[in-house]
């Protein structure tokens, strides 16, 4: 893993034109090139916000915002969105021609793509998110899972360096959302930053080795997916719900001493702690299910 | 963006908060006889100083409707759209063969004309709830499905507002250069992407608040009660019976005097 800076807060405060008060209270944080970094938190509490900072929409109030060594304030947000691949909330704030395949196009051509490589990068996004036969449909015609792939598609055709999704899982079934983290760990296998706002908490214990939690406008936990998910006070604070094996293992280390590594997240590695604990058994995989 | 500042600012200057002030005591009834009467006067009286006059009476108004942060913002806004009117006008008449000062003095006395209008339609909107105001229409024998039409319309300019904002946001992270791009013709094809995605997140706006009204029984029937019955309170009549007076007087002050 490389790991040179692409986005770097510094002391950044932000409030809307409106007299709310500080949305955003002196954020300070760091993001490299191959982490997948999700922001949890309630609702309100920022996360909306903080995203829109990363591609330029917002400028901070105070500090500076820094994408791929560019300061926010002065550059125009055509040329951070170059590099910065955004997934709004709503499909429909971005969908607008007759077909799926002339909104990729519209998209390519805006970045100066030549005509030569559209067709291509079009093909390979529709091969990667599995939408080959969407391409020739209106975007209006579709349903709520197919759109957020559309748009998904839009926001990787250009290949940006940055992902940025806000609660990429709203509307998506079991199978697309698995889909979803597939893409996700392929995209930061080959060096992409993925940053999500999301609610989900089982869609980021799968798929982000980074949990950064807001509570009221300030960053209150920043750390890998497994200290924050075994940490119930930052997980109460932020109204979260602990995922049934982090839950289930918090409780049992009142009971069994469970040794050190004894943080499972999925349910194999769960499983492999408790063979540990009850066999005594070394053998790992399926055939050992008897000793359980 | 100017158009969304502009948005922003009209939303200030005419949406309804709720505040601790005299005019939003008052029955609408009072404050369409007060709108009526003034408007009578602006259209009448046709000098500069005359308008002037008017414009302070109206600011003395805006006292009981405005809270601070709304007069600045507020009148921040009509403002700049009226500058906008003057130099309309102003180019008009030259156009229409006006010499140089004459133009000025027309278009200037016609852009105080539509200031006193946009001022006293905020203050008075500004402090007027929906509901009294769907009431008011009612009373008026207006259908209470039409009046109830204005005034979703009037609640939901917000709203859409921060939907068109959004929209706005969302095509300027795909790489629609609708700002900053030097080329023309690519703007006004963005623009055309950014109308074809509003109208449409608008439209499901519409076909979700209409499913919404539906499906909790509007226009079950036709004999609609209020929460807050609206009545005439001694505060209006104590208002109106010193406001029309002075009005009256004002009125044939400005035009005895006889300003240039």
């Amino acid at each position: 893993m490389v790991s040179d800076i692409v986005v770097e807060f510094k002391d950044v405060w932000f409030k809307y034109n409106d007299a709310r008060g500080y949305v955003l209270k002196g954020i300070n944080f760091i993001a490299r090139r191959g982490e997948a970094i999700a922001i949890v938190g309630v609702n309100g509490v920022g996360k909306t916000t903080f995203i829109k900072h990363i591609n330029g929409l917002l400028k901070p109030s105070k500090g500076v915002v820094k994408v791929l060594g560019m300061n926010t304030k002065v550059t125009p947000t055509s040329k951070i969105a170059r590099h910065v691949g955004f997934v709004p909330q709503n499909p429909y704030h971005i969908l607008f021609a007759e077909t799926v395949r002339q909104e990729l196009e519209f998209t390519l051509k805006n970045f100066g793509f030549p005509s030569s490589l559209i067709d291509e990068r079009i093909r390979f996004v529709a091969e990667v998110l599995n939408i080959k036969e969407l391409l020739d449909k209106s975007p209006f015609s579709l349903s709520g899972g197919e759109l957020r792939k559309v748009v998904l598609a839009i926001a990787l055709s250009y290949d940006p360096d940055i992902i940025l999704l806000d609660e990429p899982t709203i509307g998506y079934d079991r199978r697309n959302k698995y889909q979803l983290i597939e893409i996700i760990k392929k995209l930061v296998q080959e060096g992409k930053t993925v940053i999500a706002a999301s609610h989900d908490v089982d869609f980021v214990a799968s798929a982000f080795n980074r949990i950064i939690v807001l509570s009221n406008g300030t960053i209150i936990a920043n750390g890998t997916t497994r200290d924050i998910l075994y940490d119930y006070k930052v997980m109460e604070m932020s109204n979260l719900l602990v995922p049934p094996i982090p839950n289930l293992f918090i409780k049992l280390e009142k009971y069994i001493e469970l040794g050190n590594p004894y943080k499972p997240i999925s349910v194999y590695e769960a499983l492999d702690v408790l063979k540990r604990i009850l066999g005594g058994n070394n053998g790992s995989g399926e055939h050992n299910k008897r000793s359980i | 963006m100017v158009v969304e500042s502009i948005i922003k600012g009209a939303y200030e200057a005419f949406i309804f908060r709720k505040e601790k002030k005299l005019l939003y005591v008052l029955d609408p009834r009072t404050k369409f006889i007060l709108l009526t009467a003034m408007i009578i006067i602006i259209v009448l009286i046709n000098t500069f100083i005359g308008q002037l006059i008017v414009l302070s009476y109206i600011l003395l108004l805006g006292i009981f409707g405005y809270s601070p942060s709304r007069l600045r913002r507020g009148l921040k806004t009509i403002f700049t759209v009226s500058l906008f009117f003057f130099i309309v006008l102003y180019i008009m008449y030259i156009w229409l063969n006006y010499t140089l000062t004459n133009a000025l003095m027309i278009s200037a006395f016609l852009t105080l004309r539509i200031i006193n209008l946009l001022i006293l339609f905020s203050i008075v909107l500004s402090s007027t709830s929906p509901e009294d105001l769907a009431q008011f229409l009612v009373k008026l024998h207006i259908p209470y499905d039409y009046a109830y039409m204005i005034v979703l319309a009037i609640r939901f300019v917000p709203t859409v507002a921060r939907d068109i904002q959004l929209v706005y946001d969302a095509h300027r992270a795909r790489g629609s250069i609708i700002d900053s791009s030097l080329n023309p013709i690519r703007r006004l094809k963005s623009l055309v992407s950014l109308l074809i995605s509003s109208f449409t997140v608008i439209l499901n706006r519409v076909d979700s608040i209409a499913e919404a009204l539906e499906s909790r029984c509007f226009g079950f029937t036709n004999r609609r009660t209020f929460m807050n019955e609206i009545r005439i309170k001694k505060v209006d009549v104590v208002f109106i019976t010193l406001t029309i007076p002075t009005l009256i007087i004002l009125y044939y002050l400005i035009t005895l005097i006889k300003f240039p």
